[in-house]
């Protein structure tokens, strides 16, 4: 697949660093949707075709990202998307109950630029 | 005729007085309108700043400083160090030091630098916050001079400046304010030395620790969390050779995670002061084994109830000690305060689970 089709779905509040993202992931071909808190995420999660990759906040007004991802793997065309969460220093520890439900992947906040794309990449080079 | 002309001059006060009262509230209700006007055109300006650095700020960050770049006016320095700040407090690496480099481009620290010496609080603090994350050295001296104001956030955001400014000379100069100011919370200022090189903070803390008295040396104790514990748990062994206050000694049993220290807190199982055997009683209950069975026995026969109930928690709490062994215990002992304090911490155990 082209690298320039695929499509990175972002859920993250802080309308900054999801503006920092989706700038980043335009830059390297991708086409972005956002989506600022988890009632919008769900809602795209239930009428949307499935993106090429998610970067999943924990922390999210209405649902968190453990709901988030739930929905996610129980959905037959979403199940096997990849998931890369976001997450602060402090929710270290609660990063297993995520990947316990499923998600491959994590960055923590703060967060490298050049680490999110990296390993941004090494998924969507797997697809 | 004559009550006419005695309601008269009423009439007009009430007059009056209405009519005064009427311009008043309009005056308020235009005071009002005016400030919330001002104030929505001011933010509307902000955010049209703000969305218009978001993009210089991006592709900074994603890697390239962009050679032109308008030189902000004073008057949006503002919003525009609070972007600054919010992007620099939510990246790690490079990109930090890219930004660094776009605020000096873009006149920022030539403002943070005048907001530093100016009479705002506000300005001031947010000068500090930026200079100190850009390591700027000609600020050192007055940032230092900024943590010692009684100001409780000020003098701590300093202090974090400060050591993110020179680490080296910081550390020592702070020291004596990190120990003696109760005003800085002990876990933010922990968070800030986390970021100071684990070698460098380890020996200054040794230094100041072997030269503080001892209500000085529980507080340093305490930041030793932050060390590694190869290299904290030497000034610990050290402190417990000395004779200390029974509070250092505690400070320091607490400070033990390692199993092969319990040679080290079995000394002082005996001490005179109960807090310090209560201590001892605690540790055991964390990593004691079955070589400390009969120690913690002794401890739950302790002349204080105290000891011996934290005695019977630890006992409750050692993985090789199951319920037959804490019967047995309490069958075999001849204390009757040690069947009584078994019996009630194991009911509490019970309610509890």
């Amino acid at each position: 697949m082209n690298s320039e089709r695929k499509t990175v779905f972002i859920v993250e509040d802080d309308e900054n660093i999801s503006y920092l993202l989706g700038f980043m992931l335009e830059r390297e071909g991708f086409r972005v949707t956002l989506a600022a808190d988890g009632k919008k995420a769900m809602e795209f999660v239930d009428k949307e075709f499935p993106p090429s990759i998610i970067l999943l906040d924990i922390m999210l007004p209405h649902h968190n990202g453990y709901e988030i991802l739930t929905r996610i793997r129980q959905k037959l065309s979403w199940k096997k998307v990849p998931v890369i969460m976001l997450t602060t220093k402090a929710m270290e520890k609660d990063i297993v109950r995520a990947l316990k439900l499923g998600a491959n992947d994590y960055i923590l906040k703060p967060f490298q630029p050049e680490e999110l794309m990296a390993r941004l990449t090494r998924f969507t080079s797997e697809i | 005729m004559m009550p006419m002309f005695s309601h008269a001059p009423t009439i007009v006060i009430a007059k009056i007085l209405s009519g005064a009262t009427l311009l008043t509230s309009l005056s308020v209700l235009a005071l009002v309108l005016m400030i919330r006007f001002a104030r929505n055109r001011r933010e509307h300006r902000e955010n049209v700043f703000q969305e218009r650095w978001k993009t210089l700020f991006a592709g900074t960050i994603s890697g390239n400083v962009p050679q032109d770049i308008p030189v902000i006016s004073p008057k949006y320095a503002m919003p525009f160090f609070r972007l600054w700040t919010h992007f620099h407090e939510s990246l790690r690496g490079e990109a930090k030091e890219r930004l660094c480099l776009l605020l000096n481009r873009a006149g920022g620290r030539r403002i943070a630098l005048k907001w530093l010496h100016g009479f705002f609080i506000r300005k001031k603090m947010m000068a500090v916050v930026v200079l100190g994350y850009c390591r700027e050295k000609s600020a050192g001296r007055h940032v230092q001079l900024l943590a010692g104001k009684k100001n409780p956030l000020l003098s701590l955001v300093a202090a974090r400046a400060l050591l993110q400014i020179d680490h080296e000379i910081g550390l020592p100069l702070l020291m004596s304010s990190i120990v003696a100011r109760t005003d800085w919370p002990a876990e933010f200022m922990k968070n800030i030395l986390r970021d100071i090189p684990k070698d460098f903070l380890v020996a200054t803390l040794r230094q100041a620790i072997e030269q503080s008295p001892d209500p000085i040396t529980v507080r340093l104790i305490k930041f030793l969390d932050i060390c590694s514990y190869d290299k904290s748990a030497p000034i610990v062994r050290n402190l417990l050779e000395q004779n200390r206050d029974p509070d250092v000694i505690i400070a320091c049993l607490d400070h033990f995670q390692d199993p092969r220290d319990i040679v080290h807190i079995m000394k002082f199982i005996g001490h005179p002061a109960w807090p310090v055997r209560l201590e001892v009683a605690k540790t055991l209950g964390q990593f004691g084994s079955p070589r400390e069975l009969d120690d913690l026995k002794r401890l739950l026969a302790d002349p204080e109830w105290q000891v011996r109930y934290e005695a019977a928690r630890s006992l409750l709490k050692l993985p090789f000690v199951n319920d037959t062994m804490i019967s047995e215990i309490g069958n075999s002992a001849m204390n009757p305060q040690v069947r009584g304090i078994l019996s009630q911490v194991r009911t509490e155990e019970a309610i509890r689970s």
